[in-house]
């Protein structure tokens, strides 16, 4: 039976999503994307604004109906009843009624669970103590949005979505959010975050996917994406001029900077190489390899070139 | 916690639900309070106006027939009669009275619960259509009315003592109908006798301009006749409707095909043309156990008078044969009683009526329909006379099958008016009214004065003067006492009575009787004898007894001699006196009367004796 | 299972009744102004015995019920659809029946606590007396009113903003109570507008309660509460498909 297959699929892969799309009107807020998902780890989903990562999550969580394409979630179709037991999430736009105490909220979630965590661990895990009985209206944004991330946990759930959970957080909220994030991966748990820092990206996630207007155009473990840039930039004084410099192999581009010059190469090696060989009187060398962000740019930069 | 909430407050409010409705004030019954005017009827036979329904139930709400048909379900809390073996039967309409003193009440307790008023005083009008349009509890049946009748200066109606405006030409015909619209006439009833020899009568224009200045106001116009001739006149007047059959001539077939197609209904009122051809129908109701008990002591008065003798030109059979003709050639035929006149009375009367017009010819069946359906239809009058949805609840529920027994229509088990019960009571033996027996058999001897004696003073009686005035008529009597009396030791009681017509029964004399009508017994005794001399013609007896209405129980003799010559003795056997009650005695009149003129004489030694 | 779903549903219903507690100025009107109609038309104005004391509870204790249900669910599903308190909802594994049948459960407490009042007024104030079977009757028949006014509620929550919720709610409200004979009985209008009044649901109700409280038909023909109880049955059934419908569409 076809069933037997899903099964065991389902058993290591958590979500799979083969040519999904989702328009509004003439809209396409996904664009035939495809994705597998194994159990466990950190994946941030990266995008700008309006890339598709939250039109994308939504569909996970079946708040919204895909126009095409496949998608499941732990081999069953998503918003199932057994799919949602297993999962917790934490949305962009959802706020809680104002008239009940985060305590309150979160006794109510647990309650929608079979396994739920202990509220009290909870309250603590996320930093609640202290307003955990004051009314959620009074909350500032920061602990309002430390209130939804207890929900998304309350539930001892398999599979957390996180979508944009820092947005408009300080950095010391940010980071003790990380810190949970980072323990709960640790116990096993499977976490989507999608995120626009790079830097949150880059210090939570095992697996990164880029994502850029509706469609998936990177997607690989975070040092993998970081070295999708390949080269590196060289810098130093050279008496040589920029035109003679562009023809040397593995150049990429060069600019002046001061008195120096900044290469970029495709393989650093081969450029050094050729630099030595028509200037070996070169100072001040330093090879630096590119950040994340570069990486990133990179990447989309080369979608649009394609 | 939360959960811990919702328990403590649904547990809470439960709770106190639960004792709210239990302490809300509960009323006895065990269900919904359904208005005194509300009731439903199963299993039964009803009349609906037409044709039997077998099996049916009713239910009446607030006093208006709301639902019909055969499985029906009575609401659990509402009064419910089970009808089996009997049938329901709209109230009865009498297209026929005349209407004063107690007679809605009186046609009410006998299943009557509208009557039309052929001709009454204008002040009887008076809150009749408030009333009949309201559906409040009333000891009353409804009542529509011609209000006073139009007749000529000394015609039929100027006898009754009622004041009535007269008219004689075509051009006052369109404003009397005005005023008689005005005072609340509901339709016009006139007289138009041109062959009877003694009687004034309208003529046959001013007849015409009456029934077309009614059907330019939009009222209906009828015609009293008594000769096929008149009624013809009538009918090619285009009167709506006749009144009375004619008994004179056998009607002739074009006359019935010409009435059935200007589809004018007829009222033959036998019942007084039986009475007037000297059939003595009363005492028929009087024998029928299943009315006497409801009659009152007045009523049966009315019952056992007549009109004394039959009169010429009213031939019963005639008026059978003529109303069967006239109902076989498709003419409306409405039952109508004409009560009060001798003979009859309100309500009884509508019921040997209905067994009249079998007698002529109609299925009882039929002569339900002309006292219910066909009378409402014949005046437009919409809401009742049908047993339907939406009606009226004036209906009757009786123990027999007067559609197949007419007889049986006296067969009452239950009245309703406007949908509340009437109380319907045995009226109380007359024997268990105790009244004093009367105090001396000698009423009179007139020796000193004209006082009775003292233990007949002492009893309240004393002689005076009686004439019609106190009926608006025009007779004057005067009373003195003449020393010369018939036993030529006393006096005699000298009477000087000028008779004049203005009422039907014109009468002046003297009068024994008590003030306060106070009833007393003079079963002891079989005759009335008395001594009189006086100017010759004929006299009238009358005895009145208490609490009566009407025309008293009356004997006519006649003085041979005149004022100067021999006494007369008179003696007058109790028994002529035709329903009179003898434990009711109130009081006695010696009258001249009723042919006018003046008559001067005597009366003396007026004696009751075994 | 079953045990989940009832706790959830507990919750959510204790959760329901806290919120709508700790929002009095939206909870106190509903409860308050019926029961100050009542009594101003039932004791307040002379010539009122007490067979109108009687026919008047059967229509304000429709009135009555009629705020919690249109408001709560109309105002209420429409904030928390606004806010994106509903999507959370519906990712989470709150069965979406605990949450629409805490919402019925906390309308129908909030009933009782705006009919106790009424009935103690008249029971108590305006002597009005029926059989006991009477009373739970009609006390049952209006907690079940408010069906037809939770879809209402239902639909206009899930088809406006919070703002445009609480506008058309009470436009609806109002049209409701005045046009379907809840404050002046429907035999006195014009009779373009009695037409008008058969097709809602409050004429409907108030036609039910009159029968059981015995008042008398005014158009001569008997009341049918078993009819008025067919029509509201359909009424309720259209209802709740557009509510369903309005449901259905507000989810893409």
């Amino acid at each position: 039976m076809s069933g037997n297959t899903e099964n065991k699929i389902s058993s290591d892969i958590i979500i799979y999503a083969k040519d999904l799309s989702k328009k509004f009107g003439d809209a396409i807020a996904v664009n035939s994307v495809s994705l597998s998902l194994a159990k466990g780890g950190i994946t941030a989903i990266l995008g700008e604004n309006g890339a598709g990562k939250t039109t994308f999550i939504h569909a996970c969580l079946g708040l919204t109906n895909p126009s095409s394409g496949t998608l499941s979630m732990f081999g069953q179709p998503p918003g199932s009843i057994s799919v949602r037991r297993r999962t917790g999430s934490m949305l962009q736009d959802a706020d809680l009624p104002d008239l009940l105490s985060p305590r309150e909220h979160i006794e109510l979630f647990a309650s929608y669970y079979p396994d739920p965590l202990n509220i009290d661990v909870v309250i603590g895990m996320c930093k609640l103590t202290g307003f955990a009985d004051k009314k959620y209206k009074k909350l500032s944004g920061g602990q309002k949005r430390r209130v939804q991330f207890a929900l998304a946990v309350i539930g001892n759930p398999d599979l957390v979505f996180l979508d944009e959970p820092t947005t408009g957080l300080d950095t010391d909220t940010r980071k003790m959010l990380w810190d949970v994030v980072r323990q709960l991966a640790a116990d096993g748990r499977t976490i989507i975050l999608t995120t626009h820092y790079l830097e949150e990206a880059d210090a939570l996630a095992d697996r990164i996917v880029v994502m850029h207007a509706g469609k998936i155009i990177a997607d690989a473990p975070t040092p993998e994406i970081r070295s999708l840039a390949g080269g590196a930039v060289i810098k130093c004084v050279t008496a040589l001029s920029i035109k003679a410099i562009s023809v040397l192999p593995a150049v990429i581009s060069v600019r002046r900077s001061g008195r120096f010059v900044e290469i970029s190469t495709e393989n650093q090696t081969s450029a050094l190489q050729g630099l030595l060989m028509e200037d070996p009187n070169i100072s001040e060398l330093i090879v630096k390899k590119p950040s994340l962000e570069e990486a990133f740019e990179r990447i989309v930069h080369d979608k649009e070139q394609e | 916690m939360l959960k811990k909430i919702f328990v403590i407050t649904i547990t809470a409010l439960t709770a106190l639900l639960v004792f709210m409705l239990f302490a809300l004030p509960a009323s006895e019954k065990a269900d919904v309070k359904f208005s005194e005017n509300s009731f439903g009827v199963e299993n039964i036979r009803i009349f609906d106006g037409e044709i039997i329904l077998e099996n049916y139930s009713l239910i009446v709400k607030d006093g208006v027939i709301s639902q019909m048909g055969e499985d029906l379900k009575i609401p659990k809390n509402m009064q419910a009669y089970d009808g089996k073996g009997k049938t329901l039967l709209p109230g009865f309409i009498d297209s026929h009275t005349h209407i004063f003193g107690p007679a809605l009440k009186d046609s009410l307790l006998f299943a009557v619960t509208t009557n039309f008023d052929m001709f009454t005083s204008a002040q009887t009008l008076t809150g009749m259509k408030t009333k009949r349009s309201g559906i409040l509890e009333t000891d009353e049946s409804d009542l529509w009315s011609a209000g006073i009748m139009a007749t000529a200066p000394g015609g039929h109606g100027t006898q009754y003592g009622i004041d009535i405006e007269t008219l004689t030409r075509p051009e006052q015909a369109s404003a009397w109908v005005t005023r008689r619209l005005a005072e609340g006439s509901d339709y016009i009833k006139l007289v138009y006798m041109p062959d009877r020899p003694n009687l004034a009568s309208l003529d046959l224009e001013t007849s015409s301009a009456l029934i077309k200045a009614g059907h330019e106001q939009g009222v209906l116009v009828l015609a009293h006749i008594s000769t096929l001739a008149a009624a013809q006149d009538m009918l090619n007047a285009d009167v709506d409707g006749l009144v009375h059959i004619f008994a004179d001539k056998p009607v002739t077939e074009e006359f019935a095909a010409q009435a059935a197609k200007d589809n004018v209904f007829i009222i033959p009122t036998l019942a007084v043309m039986a009475s007037v051809a000297g059939e003595n129908l009363g005492a028929d109701i009087l024998a029928n156990q299943l009315a006497t008990p409801y009659l009152t002591s007045a009523q049966k008065q009315g019952l056992a008078t007549g009109f004394g003798r039959a009169w010429p030109g009213f031939d019963i059979d005639i008026a059978l044969e003529n109303t069967r003709k006239l109902h076989a050639a498709g003419v409306v035929i409405l039952a109508g009683s004409d009560a009060p006149n001798p003979g009859t009375t309100h309500g009884a009367s509508l019921h040997q009526e209905m067994a009249l017009l079998v007698r002529a010819g109609l299925t009882p069946l039929e002569a339900l329909h002309a006292a219910t359906s066909a009378t409402a239809a014949a005046f437009g009058i919409k809401d009742r006379g049908r047993i339907e949805v939406g009606m009226r609840a004036d209906l009757i529920i009786v123990s027999g099958r007067p559609d197949e027994n007419i007889a049986h229509s006296f067969t009452i088990d239950k009245i309703v008016k406007n949908g509340y019960v009437v109380q319907r009571e045995k009226q109380k033996p007359i024997d268990a009214q105790a009244s004093p027996e009367l105090a001396d058999p000698i009423l009179g001897n007139f020796d000193k004065d004209i006082n009775p004696s003292e233990n007949l003073t002492t009893q309240g009686f004393a002689w005076s003067a009686t004439d019609d005035r106190m009926a608006n008529g025009k007779s004057e009597a005067k009373i003195s006492h003449a020393n010369l009396g018939a036993d030529e030791t006393g006096g005699a009681l000298r009477v000087n009575a000028q008779v004049k017509s203005g009422f039907f029964f014109p009468w002046a004399g003297a009068y024994f009787g008590h003030p306060a009508q106070k009833a007393h017994n003079i079963a002891a005794y079989n005759t009335l004898s008395f001594q009189v001399r006086g100017t010759p013609g004929m006299y009238t007896a009358m005895i009145f007894t208490s609490g009566s209405v009407g025309a008293p129980p009356s004997q006519n003799f006649n003085i041979t001699s005149d004022i100067t010559s021999d006494w007369q003795t008179i003696t007058l056997n109790m028994e002529n006196f035709n329903g009179l009650n003898p434990k009711l005695f109130a009081g006695l009149a010696i009258t001249a009367g009723p042919a006018p003129g003046v008559f001067d004489y005597e009366i003396d030694t007026v004696t009751l004796g075994k | 299972m079953q045990f989940l779903s009832l706790n959830a549903f507990f919750n959510e219903c204790g959760a329901e009744i806290l919120k709508a507690v700790r929002a009095p100025e939206y909870i106190l009107p509903t409860l308050v102004l019926p029961v100050a109609f009542y009594a101003l038309f039932a004791f307040a104005i002379p010539n009122s015995g007490v067979d109108s004391a009687r026919y008047l509870l059967a229509t304000y204790g429709v009135f009555a019920v009629m705020g919690p249900a249109i408001f709560g669910f109309g105002v209420g599903v429409a904030n928390e659809r606004d806010r994106g308190w509903l999507d959370l909802k519906r990712a989470s594994p709150a069965p979406a029946a605990s949450y629409i049948g805490a919402k019925i459960m906390v309308t129908l407490i909030f009933a009782s606590l705006a009919l106790i009042p009424i009935y103690l007024a008249a029971g108590f104030g305006a002597d009005v007396t029926m059989a006991r079977s009477a009373w739970f009757m009609l006390f049952g028949l209006h907690l079940l009113s408010v069906l037809p006014f939770i879809f209402i509620g239902l639909a206009l929550g899930f088809s406006f903003g919070s703002n445009g919720a609480v506008a058309i709610s009470n436009i609806v409200f109002l049209g409701m109570a005045a046009l379907g004979g809840l404050w002046i009985p429907a035999f006195l209008f014009p009779s373009a507008l009695q037409t008008f009044a058969a097709n809602l649901p409050s004429f409907q109700l108030a036609e039910i309660a009159l029968a059981i409280v015995g008042a008398p038909s005014q158009s001569g023909v008997d009341r049918m509460p078993m009819h008025n109880l067919t029509i509201v049955a359909i009424m309720t059934t259209i209802l709740a498909g557009l509510a369903f419908w309005a449901w259905a569409r507000q989810r893409n």
